[in-house]
């Protein structure tokens, strides 16, 4: 799947940005990077599925992983 | 999806609603130095430039000073836009006005003002996202008149 932005410039002047097919921590990368190309600041930022899909499976396999060693 | 961010324009306050209500009759310095009852109305509005533009929009003569204030009349009532520390500008007009009216004006040229505000966003968009490694893939224009730009960004840095 490709990554995309979408960015929504609304008739008020505000901004919506949500990133697409981007997952984990790697979104965020693009905060300052769109705050440089739209020459605006960040109010507000929420993260989606795929932030929390990749991160629950980071937990998940930690924890599996710690499950695993032996008991000292 | 991963992370949706709401952004406002430098252009713009992001503290300030879309323009104070009611006007307040308060003391203000004039450019003659000398204090005076005042309408003064807040806006979130911070570029002088779009601000005339914004105001020939609606009909309004105005013109910019090099002080940074922009003066100006429209359909009789005459009006001065000063900026506050905060980078904002404030509309003053005589203690006697109309503030309905003086509203009116505020609502008309914040309107006008966004608007060109989203052209400039949106024409930014086209024109610097190569430059960061994006391309633009499609663009739309909704039934609410908000203009959405997808942006492919396999070639960019990250």
């Amino acid at each position: 799947m490709s990554r995309r932005i979408a960015v929504t410039i609304n008739r008020d002047g505000s901004i919506k940005a949500e990133t697409l097919g981007i997952k984990g921590k790697t979104c965020l990368d693009y905060v300052p990077l769109l705050e440089e190309l739209l020459e605006a600041e960040t109010v507000q930022s929420e993260f989606t599925a795929d932030y929390r899909a990749v991160d629950e499976h980071v937990t998940q396999a930690a924890t599996e992983s710690v499950r695993e060693q032996p008991s000292s | 999806m991963s992370v949706e961010i709401l952004l406002v324009p430098l252009a713009l306050a992001a503290a300030h609603a879309v323009v104070a209500v009611g006007g307040a009759i308060t003391a203000a310095v004039g450019s003659d130095g000398t204090e005076h009852k005042a309408c003064v109305v807040q806006t979130r509005l911070k570029d002088p430039r779009l601000l005339v533009e914004a105001l020939h929009t609606v009909g309004a003569r105005a013109e910019a000073h090099d002080d940074g204030s922009i003066s100006g009349t429209w359909e009789g009532i005459g009006f001065r836009f000063v900026h506050h520390e905060d980078g904002t500008l404030s509309a003053h007009f005589d203690a006697d006005v109309d503030v309905t009216r003086a509203q009116e004006l505020i609502l008309a040229t914040d309107a006008a003002y966004a608007r060109a505000v989203q052209e400039a966003v949106a024409q930014r968009v086209r024109e610097r996202a190569g430059q960061l490694g994006l391309t633009v893939e499609s663009e739309t224009v909704g039934q609410d008149e908000s203009v959405t730009l997808v942006l492919n960004v396999d070639q960019a840095g990250s």
